[in-house]
């Protein structure tokens, strides 16, 4: 059982691994032992074999989506239970104020999320404040900054100073992206790094954490 | 005789307009403009906020009104374009990167108004380029709508030919009209000559910004032609399929030419597409798909299916430089490939890394690999001569032609006789690589050409109106 629920998570089937997450819980199977033993297995396999080529990005998210509904399921039966499944990190992304690009930002936050983040998507054109009282409120270990307009770009940096000017900045990482951002950008604005894909972004991230 | 490029069968471009039609009539488009879904609902679209359906007999009216031909006129009327075209496609540069690599140190770093301007001097002098994209972009500008509208103002004051612009809001399309209108002499004169068009593009999959969907209006209203480039993405932002999307690439053609024909009956429009595939590893546009030709083909079919112009933005590779003849012919039959689509015109010269980066010298170098393209373009007549029916008797079976009459009559009109080393890039004899030669060019001529100046009258117009357009918008 746990196998077929950890090969459809695999497959992105999201109503399959649904119902076989019912079954099993009926059957008794704790849902601590499904989360572990299927669904984590499942979609850190989907994503070994998107590093190393043999996915591709719709099959990712697929499976992404598979975990989601699987773990709706599973985690108000695992809350406060011992070894309590925990998301790698908090990630809040969006794309930044007077910029409505949001296919790009989009992945980042599906990769992310299928990668085991706990993603909170501020959207598109997202001021300014928005981002900072996102910040205060949720305390993530990250923020992604999108920007893909040359006249966009400075609020980029306007979130930065502002995080500066809340107290916020040492308390999380920046990551910025987008088309014409580049290394030098992210230095000149003080972010803590700039990834130039989803996978780049995720490999950042990670490598921040360890 | 010549060669075409054609992915579509009749049938299959017949289903693909009904699709649309359905498309644009059940799923309808968003517009995030009050008064223009206002525009529309007076002409017999359905509104539901700024959802926007538009009923079949809408869209088959403005298919109705489609001009029968559109001019690309220019500052200099030598240069002027008339669509469509009848040989070859025109070629035109790249646009918008925000990024240039330096002449001198070679470096990548933020584009200018000042290399904006190299860009447009060097392009007046290379024949090819038959209209001109602002490449760069004058990032020094701190709004988008001044960035756009210097753009014009650079390219105006220093190419001679059509400049074919990007207009993303209102207020560009108000000044950038302002701007045209005083270079071309009064609003009667820049409608019946538009020396420049504008490329206001839906957002896709199916929305218009507000901006844009007001700039479009203003536009049609003052004559200018649009240029509606959408950037379809198989398998990100349109179906992973290609019928798919080619779909919406045309509804999102279609419902442009709806939004402009409401706003002006006479407004002249260009079917504009850059769609292309997204590369399913990264999520990142793949410039270098061998779908990509393919769907130009298709939009230049369609396009042709409604008698407008085309215009997609695919040419050289992305991967350079080249580093032997080989590898330099090949992107020669890259090019040809996407000429071959046979769409009216094509804005792609000097463009790197996916459209965000250029240089000065790659120019020259497209330049130099698109004439060797025009080679297998050309029109071979069949007729009584060319067949040589009677020549063909006289050497009989087992003779040659080497040495008939007909054979040097012909010869040099109808067969390529230049080597592939005919050409700056390859002398085996130079010590300089070819991306210096190309540079040493480049420095050659902008140094010795000079662009015509506008009158003192005009240029003091135009600088009267970016002052005023950057009070209103800076303060």
């Amino acid at each position: 059982m746990l196998e077929e629920i950890r090969k459809a998570i695999l497959e992105g089937e999201e109503e399959l691994a649904e119902a076989l997450v019912n079954k099993a819980l009926e059957e008794g199977i704790p849902a601590l032992e499904i989360l572990n033993k299927a669904c984590i297995p499942g979609v850190e396999k989907a994503g070994a074999l998107f590093e190393q080529g043999d996915y591709f990005l719709p099959e990712l998210i697929a499976a992404g989506q598979a975990t989601k509904a699987a773990m709706n399921l599973l985690m108000p039966r695992v809350k406060g239970q011992e070894g309590e499944w925990k998301s790698i990190a908090a990630f809040v992304i969006g794309t930044v104020e007077g910029d409505v690009h949001d296919i790009g930002k989009t992945i980042v936050a599906s990769m992310l999320s299928a990668s085991g983040f706990d993603v909170i998507d501020l959207g598109i054109d997202v001021p300014t404040d928005k981002f900072l009282e996102v910040i205060k409120d949720r305390k993530p270990e990250f923020v992604g900054l999108s920007a893909l307009l040359t006249s966009t770009m400075p609020k980029q940096k306007a979130v930065i100073e502002a995080l500066k000017a809340a107290g916020l900045r040492d308390k999380l990482k920046v990551i910025v992206g987008g088309a014409p951002v580049t290394e030098g950008w992210a230095q000149k604005i003080g972010a803590d790094g700039y990834a130039a894909d989803a996978v780049a972004a995720v490999k950042m991230a990670k490598s921040f954490i360890s | 005789m010549r060669s075409l490029m054609t992915i579509l069968s009749q049938d299959e471009v017949e289903r693909i307009h009904q699709a649309t039609l359905h498309l644009l009539e059940s799923t309808g488009v968003r517009v995030d403009s009050e008064r223009v879904v206002k525009m529309l609902v007076r002409q017999g679209a359905k509104a539901d906020g700024s959802r926007v359906r538009m009923p079949r007999e809408i869209v088959r009216s403005a298919i109705e009104k489609v001009n029968s031909g559109v001019i690309l006129a220019a500052r200099d009327p030598q240069f002027s374009l008339t669509l469509p075209t009848v040989d070859f496609s025109y070629n035109a540069t790249s646009g918008y990167c925000p990024f240039v690599k330096d002449m001198e140190t070679g470096e990548t770093r933020n584009s200018t108004a000042s290399d904006l301007k190299d860009y447009a001097v060097l392009c007046d002098y290379l024949d090819p380029v038959a209209f001109f994209w602002p490449i760069a972009m004058p990032t020094e500008e701190v709004s988008p709508v001044m960035e756009e509208l210097c753009a014009l103002d650079v390219s105006l004051r220093n190419i001679r030919k059509h400049v074919q612009c990007s207009c993303a809001s209102g207020a560009a399309a108000q000044y950038q009209i302002q701007l045209a209108t005083a270079v071309a002499g009064g609003e009667k004169a820049l409608r019946d000559n538009p020396i420049f068009s504008a490329v206001a593009s839906p957002n896709t999959p199916l929305i218009f910004e507000k901006g844009i969907a007001e700039a479009m209006v203003l536009l049609a209203e003052a004559g200018v032609p649009v240029t509606p480039m959408n950037v379809p993405l198989a398998g990100t932002t349109a179906p992973a399929t290609m019928a798919g999307a080619i779909a919406v690439t045309n509804a999102e053609q279609l419902a442009t030419l709806v939004i402009l024909k409401s706003a002006n009956p006479a407004a002249p429009m260009i079917y504009a597409s850059d769609t292309g595939v997204a590369d399913l590893r990264s999520g990142q546009v793949n410039y270098d798909a061998p779908e990509y030709p393919l769907l130009g083909a298709a939009c230049a079919q369609m396009a042709r299916y409604y008698g407008l112009p085309s215009c997609v933005a695919h040419g050289s590779s992305e991967d350079r430089p080249f580093q032997s003849p080989a590898g330099f012919e090949r992107n020669v039959l890259k090019i040809v490939m996407s000429q071959m689509t046979r769409t009216d015109l094509s804005a792609w010269i000097g463009s790197l890394e996916n459209a965000i980066n250029s240089s000065l010298w790659d120019v020259v170098l497209d330049v130099e690999a698109l004439e060797r393209a025009f080679a297998y373009m050309r029109k071979f007549d069949v007729n009584e001569d060319t067949l040589a029916l009677e020549v063909i008797s006289e050497v009989g079976p087992g003779g040659h032609f080497l040495a008939h009459k007909h054979t040097n009559r012909h010869f040099r009109k109808e067969l390529w006789t230049k080597k592939l080393e005919d050409n700056f890039i390859f002398q085996p004899t130079s010590e300089l690589s070819h991306v210096d030669r190309a540079k040493e060019r480049v420095k050659e001529i902008l140094s010795s050409h000079t662009v015509a100046a506008l009158d003192q009258a005009t240029l003091q117009e135009m600088d009267n109106i970016l002052k005023h357009a950057r009070r209103e918008i800076i303060g």
